[in-house]
Formats: structure tokens, C-alpha cells, sequence
């Protein structure tokens, strides 16, 4: 019995594996699926540059050919591995554009809610080297023991997502040509979710794990020759003490590494868009009328810094 | 310790494999030894408050036993009765009690007193009920006092139903102590089954259902009208897969060291009316009720509502140190003394011209408006739950839009469906009663995909808490 099982879990660990390397419906897996590509200007970051970035409408502003790379969800040592892996697979970017925000700096790396994002990826050694670091020996079950990462993750790996990857029964929520997250054509306020502005907390404590994957990705783009352009997308500033946060964490914490490093920081927190709710469909994230004003302002401030 | 962590997936075994290993002479101080690691892994040094009342119980069992002065053995019960209440009080209730009198104190301007906030000791409500129920079965000398101080600490610390039940009277499991256990191959079946079982409830039905239910008490404001019902149902049933999960577990991992623990669920949710909800959910604690407060109180002989209204506020209270708990048991009582009534004043009307189905579709609805109070934090939540009701779209869910919302609601309906169909068609272990008798290969397939429904739908990110542990 015992064996039987045994060798059952080696067989669904292979069968999964090779479902998920393919899957169509996660933004991770298109992203890494990408090989051999050459863009202008990638974008990467979460939510906040998955679904506020309209690549479609970047690449006639620019003249040039962007790619949205941003997975919602995501915290920076995602970003660095997916930039990471996203190179190693031979595609040649010539700039990243890469939000940062009070959100990105002050997640916990080990929340349970993210970490399945590149699970399957634990057979690429710098993945494994820094989800062990991260979750120490947690990544040992994760890579050895046949099966268990799709167990223990099983709403986001398991057999229902499997079989939707193949059976392509719920489509992906982006764009398969730009990456851009589609938008309902509307412009949606949810005043719930803007009220949650409340539950912000007072301050913002920087996680110190998030401002070493921000200096490995810096690095990284210095040794791939790719010019790094940071930016903060816009938020909901009804409240004085958000101005605050957002101008203390980045006076304090972001921009002395950047000023180090060199590296251009474009602040859109500042806009006037900001302090207009209708703008936003909740405090962090525009809604579809907010995004295509803020895409035109963004297409103006990169268009400077290509110069 | 959690039954679905993966320190308990290496306890079990370890401890069934040792038991039946050592001598069996020294089988019980083993499964002592198994329970201080159990109750341990919580909050280590909470292990001398339970010592301290085993101490104190079973010194005044043996007290009782050996006093023929009736006034004397009354007094060591209330020594034992009162220790024990004390013990409640300083860890469970004693925030509750300053709450309500800095209230009190509010409209006189007194100085207001600062909560203790004592971390409650695992399961504490279940093994003082348990040493109660030893005391007071001395008492009435219906079981003889056990002289032997390890095999009475064995019966309050078993660790399979240590922290949540069930509830077991000294003529069940102390009885069943003293006998020398073997290794049974049925058993091991048995209770390995009834453990999948309960596994199952919890983890494929329970844990996914928390992530709705937890939605609608979180952010009771946003939720529509279609969240909101949702949600109350979702409760009801996350509940029941809950803490039945956890009795099977605790049953199941019993019955393979050769242990009968007793039934603490009989398919609640079918039941036609309030009074036989009352016999089929928390068995061991309605018995406990029944048999040392209702019945003594005079029973429905002599002042029958007051004694159930008096019997129902405890037990709302015995579930937790809060108003919410007292006005649900509240409730329960007012739908006991409703149908009371109803049979008094129309006994044919109630009990012919309702069809079975109907009445068991009005007892759940009722019980779920009930499970409001007791889920909710406090009476605003359960203002804003009702309110969604009323107030709010049916046609939108806030809850449910992404991908991984999606794939929870689809499985967990699912395995409810499945779980209620097979709870209906079988009794004590459907597993069990699916393979019994059949040929090997079917017993094969049987648990090889019993296993891989647990794997493929099971939560496993987090272990998450029994809601009886709590109490």
C-alpha cells in the first residue's frame, strides 16, 4: 500500500509539474514562458504595475516595444527572481521600469498567500537558494517530497486549477500578446474598499529582507546591462497621513540606495489624480478612467528619461 | 497539538506503534506520557494547572469514597466542585466578569479595573467537565473511586479527546483504562477510517468553508445580501465539519489502541425538531447538562422552563465568556419552550399536518440564525450580518470574484455535497461501511483514493485551530 502511494505521488509530482511548466492561466507562467523575446522596456512589479499599465497604448506613445511583466500578488523577491528567470531564458530588455511602493517594502516574505507564485520553479537553483533562505526548511518538502508543494497548495496548484489549465475553462484575466491586465470597460469606485484606507496601518515598517532583494535586483540589472527605472503608481491620498508614509519611506529608505546606485525615480504619488477618488477603484489601484490618464502621463516622463 | 498538523502525522504513529509495543503493564504510563507531550505543545507550563486539578479531584474522589458521614462527603464535593469553578473563573471568565462590572462601575464613575487577559489553557471547559463528572459519579456511588493516581490522570489526559471532547463519564473510559489493550487489525481499520473521516469534514469541507465565513465577520459592512446568507449557512455547515471532524479523529485514533470513545454527533442538521437537535449535537455535553445540572434542578418534574432556561444560559456560557454566547443559548431555549407549547396547545396540528422534511428545513433555519450569535465577535457584528440580509443586493457577491475564491466555493460545494450524502447513507463510518467485506483490491482502490481526495482537496497552507478549542 504504502508503495503504491509512493510511487503514485512521483507520478502526479511529474504530471503537475509538466501541467503547470504550460499552464495558460497564471501571469507567472506566461511570464517565465516567454524565451528568446527582445522589448524596448519591460514592466515589472505587482498588482499595482499588472493591472495600471496599458503596454497597448505605451508602445505607440514611446515608439517603442514595451512588455508588461507584473504579477499581482507578488513581493520582491518574486520580482527578482522572475527578472532573474526571465533573463536566463535568453530575453534582452533594454530598460525596466519597476514600481516600488510602502506595500512592496513592508510585506512579510514568507506570507502564506504568496508563496505558492513560484513553487514550481524549486528546480531552478537561485529560486531554491532564496526560498530556503526565505522559508527555510519548509523549501526541503517543497522540493523533495514528491508531491507536496501541489498539496499543500492545492486552491492554486491543485487538480481544480490543474484541469483548468488544461481544459482552459476560466480565461486568463490579461492580455496573452502585452501582459496588460483586462479591464472591464468602466470605471468602477468601490467605496468599501476605499474606506479600508482606514485600515492602513500608522506606519509602515520597512521589511529589511525587502530592501536586500531590492539591492540584488539592482544588481542584476547592472550586470545584464539593463537600465533600471523605478517608479511609484499612484494612490489615494485622502488622507494626510498616507502623503506622509509614502514621503517617509521613500526619503528614508528608497531613495539613498537609489541615489547610490544612481537609478532615476519617478514619483507618481503626487499627481493631481491623487487626492480625486473617482479616479481610483480602490485607494492603491486606478480604475480604467484613472489608468488612461495616468498611462499618458507616465508615456510623458519615460519619453524624458529616454532622452 | 493539532490533529491536522504535521507534528500530530508523526505523534500518531509514533505513540500507536510504541503502545503496542512496551509491555503492557506499561502501556498507560505511555499513553499518560503521550498526553503531557499533547497538551504540552500549546502553552508548556499550563500542564501544572491540570495536574493541580487531577490532584485535587482525585484526592476528594477518594475523600468521598471513604467517608460513610453523608456531610462529609458533601463537603469534599463541594471542595472539588468549587476548585474546579475557580479554576474556570480565573482563566476563563474573569475578564468577562470585570467588563461587565466596569460597566457598572462606569455609571458611577468608579475607577475602571484592568482586564487580566490570560491566554485560556487548552480545552480547559472539557477535561474540568470531565474530573466533574468523576467527582459527582463517586458521589451519587455509581463508580468506585480509582485509587491508582496515574490511571485517573490518564482518563482526564487521553490525549485523543484531551482538549475537545468527547465529554466521557469514568464508567466509559476509566472502566476502559483498567483493561489491558492488544493490537486488533479491525480496530486499526476501524479507527484509521474514522479517522479519514473526520479528516475529510475538517480539512476538505471546514477549513475551506472558515475562508467564506471569516470574510462575512471580518468586514460585515461589505458584504451584500447574497454574502451574508451565504455566510450563515456556510457556519452552520463549517461548524458541524468542524468539531464532528474532530470527534471522529479523536474516536478513530482511539479505537486503534482498542479505546471506545462515545458518539458525539448523530446527523444534527436532520433533525425534526429542537429537543432532538439536542439529542443528536454535542452529545457528551447535553448528557453532562441533562444528567448533572437539568435533572437535578427537578427536570421537567417541577419548574421544567425555569430549569431549562437556567440549563441553556450555563451552557451558552460554558462556550465562551461573552454575552453573544448566553443570548444564543438564550435562543435555544426560546425555540425548546415555543415548541413546548405548540405541543401543549396543538399537539395533533404540530405533529401530523407538517411534513418530516419541512419541520427539519425550519430546526436548521432556526439553528442557523442561532450559530449568528455565536459566531459573531459581539452584537454590532451579528447588527451587520442581519442587516446585510435585509438591506443588501442578492444579486452580487463581494466575496467571491477572483480565481482561487472561485476554485474554494467550487470544491468546497462539492465535498459538502458529497459529505451530506454519504453521512445520510451511512451511520457511524462510511468509509468503513464502503469497504467492509469487499474484496482486497477494492479496499485498495478505496484508500488509495480516499488518500487523494484528502491531498487534492484538503487545506493544508495553514493548519487551522478547531473552533471547540477555543472553549
Amino acid at each position: 500500500m504504502g508503495v503504491i502511494i509512493i510511487i503514485l505521488l512521483y507520478v502526479l509530482d511529474f504530471t503537475f509539474t509538466a501541467i503547470f511548466s504550460n499552464d495558460k492561466y497564471y501571469k507567472s507562467s506566461w511570464v517565465l514562458n516567454k524565451k528568446s523575446e527582445s522589448y524596448d522596456v519591460a514592466f515589472l512589479g505587482n498588482s499595482r504595475v499588472y493591472t495600471q499599465i496599458y503596454t497597448d497604448s505605451l508602445n505607440k506613445k514611446l515608439g517603442k516595444k514595451c512588455v508588461n511583466i507584473g504579477v499581482d500578488g507578488t513581493n520582491m523577491m518574486h520580482h527578482y527572481l522572475l527578472l532573474d528567470l526571465f533573463l536566463k531564458q535568453n530575453n534582452d530588455i533594454k530598460y525596466l521600469v519597476y514600481n516600488i511602493d510602502p506595500w512592496s517594502l513592508s510585506f512579510n516574505l514568507d506570507d502564506p498567500k504568496r508563496t505558492w507564485i513560484l513553487l514550481n520553479q524549486l528546480h531552478h537553483d537561485e529560486v531554491y537558494q532564496q526560498y530556503l533562505s526565505v522559508f527555510g526548511s519548509r523549501t526541503y518538502l517543497w522540493r523533495y517530497f514528491p508531491f507536496w508543494k501541489f498539496v499543500e497548495y492545492n486552491s492554486r496548484l491543485g487538480l481544480i486549477a490543474a484541469a483548468n489549465s488544461q481544459l482552459d475553462l476560466i480565461k486568463q484575466e490579461y492580455n496573452t500578446a502585452t501582459g496588460d491586465y483586462i479591464t472591464p470597460n468602466n470605471n468602477i469606485v468601490d467605496t468599501h474598499k476605499i474606506n479600508r484606507m482606514a485600515d492602513i496601518p500608522d506606519n509602515f515598517k520597512v521589511n529589511i529582507q525587502n530592501i536586500y532583494y531590492l539591492e540584488k535586483m539592482i544588481a542584476l540589472c547592472k550586470s545584464k546591462q539593463v537600465k533600471l527605472i523605478m517608479i511609484t503608481t499612484p494612490i489615494l491620498k485622502l488622507q494626510p497621513q498616507i502623503t506622509m508614509q509614502v514621503d517617509r519611506i521613500a526619503q528614508q529608505h528608497l531613495l539613498p540606495i537609489l541615489n547610490k546606485s544612481n537609478i532615476h525615480y519617478l514619483d507618481f504619488t503626487h499627481l493631481d489624480i491623487c487626492h480625486d477618488f473617482h479616479y481610483f477603484y480602490d485607494y492603491h489601484h486606478l480604475n480604467s478612467m484613472g489608468k488612461t490618464k495616468y498611462n499618458t502621463i507616465l508615456a510623458q516622463k519615460l519619453l524624458k528619461q529616454f532622452e | 497539538m493539532l490533529f491536522n498538523s504535521l507534528y500530530f502525522a508523526l505523534f500518531f504513529p509514533i505513540v500507536t506503534f510504541l503502545f503496542f509495543v512496551v509491555p503492557v503493564k506499561f502501556r498507560n504510563y505511555l499513553l499518560l506520557l503521550a498526553g503531557c507531550i499533547f497538551y504540552m505543545a500549546a502553552i508548556p507550563s499550563y500542564i501544572i494547572i491540570l495536574f493541580a486539578a487531577i490532584i485535587i479531584d482525585y484526592y476528594a474522589a477518594l475523600q468521598i469514597q471513604k467517608s460513610e458521614n453523608n456531610k462529609h462527603r458533601k463537603r469534599w464535593l463541594i471542595v472539588s466542585i468549587l476548585a474546579t469553578c475557580a479554576l474556570l473563573f480565573a482563566f476563563k471568565y474573569i475578564d468577562f466578569f470585570i467588563s461587565n462590572l466596569n460597566l457598572f462601575y462606569s455609571i458611577f464613575d468608579y475607577e475602571q479595573l484592568k482586564p487580566f487577559k490570560i491566554l485560556l489553557p487548552i480545552g480547559l471547559s472539557f477535561h474540568t467537565f470531565q474530573s466533574l463528572s468523576y467527582v459527582i459519579e463517586v458521589y451519587k456511588q455509581k463508580y468506585t473511586a480509582e485509587k491508582k493516581l496515574s490511571d485517573y490522570a490518564l482518563y482526564v489526559m487521553f490525549y485523543p479527546q484531551l482538549v475537545a471532547g468527547p465529554i466521557e463519564r469514568p464508567q466509559v473510559l476509566l472502566a476502559q483504562i483498567k483493561q489491558p489493550k492488544y493490537f486488533d487489525y479491525h480496530n486499526l481499520k476501524y479507527g484509521l477510517t474514522l479517522m479519514w473521516w473526520g479528516f475529510f469534514k475538517k480539512m476538505a469541507i471546514a477549513d475551506h468553508l472558515s475562508f467564506f465565513v471569516d470574510k462575512l465577520y471580518d468586514h460585515p459592512n461589505a458584504a451584500t445580501g447574497a454574502d451574508s446568507l451565504m455566510g450563515i449557512y456556510f457556519f452552520a455547515i463549517q461548524i458541524y465539519c468542524d468539531f464532528s471532524g474532530y470527534t471522529d479523529i479523536a474516536r478513530g485514533a482511539a479505537k486503534v489502541m482498542g479505546f471506545d470513545l462515545s458518539l458525539n454527533f448523530n446527523k444534527p442538521y436532520f433533525a425534526s425538531s429542537f429537543s432532538n437537535f439536542w439529542q443528536r449535537w454535542h452529545i457528551s455535553l447535553s448528557t453532562w447538562f441533562r444528567d448533572y445540572i437539568y435533572i437535578p434542578l427537578g427536570g421537567n418534574k417541577k419548574r421544567h422552563i425555569l430549569n431549562l432556561v437556567i440549563t441553556f444560559l450555563i451552557s451558552g456560557l460554558w462556550h465562551g465568556a461573552n454575552w453573544t454566547f448566553i443570548t444564543w443559548g438564550a435562543i435555544h431555549v426560546l425555540y425548546l419552550i415555543i415548541e413546548i407549547y405548540i405541543r401543549k396547545i396543538s399537539p395533533h396540528t404540530y405533529r401530523i399536518k407538517l411534513p418530516k422534511i419541512i419541520k427539519q428545513i425550519i430546526v436548521f433555519h432556526l439553528v442557523c440564525v442561532a450559530w449568528v450569535f455565536f459566531r459573531a465577535a459581539n452584537f454590532t457584528e451579528v447588527g451587520a450580518v442581519f442587516n446585510s440580509l435585509v438591506s443588501h443586493t442578492y444579486r452580487k457577491t463581494n466575496f467571491i470574484g477572483n480565481f482561487e475564491n472561485t476554485i474554494e466555493f467550487v470544491t468546497v460545494l462539492l465535498m459538502i455535497v458529497i459529505c451530506f450524502c454519504i453521512e445520510f447513507r451511512y451511520k457511524l463510518n462510511p468509509l468503513f461501511e464502503l469497504m467492509d467485506k469487499r474484496k482486497l483490491y477494492v479496499q485498495y482502490v478505496f484508500s488509495v483514493s480516499a488518500i487523494l481526495i484528502l491531498l487534492f482537496f484538503g487545506s493544508f497552507i495553514k493548519p487551522q485551530q478547531f473552533i471547540y478549542f477555543q472553549f
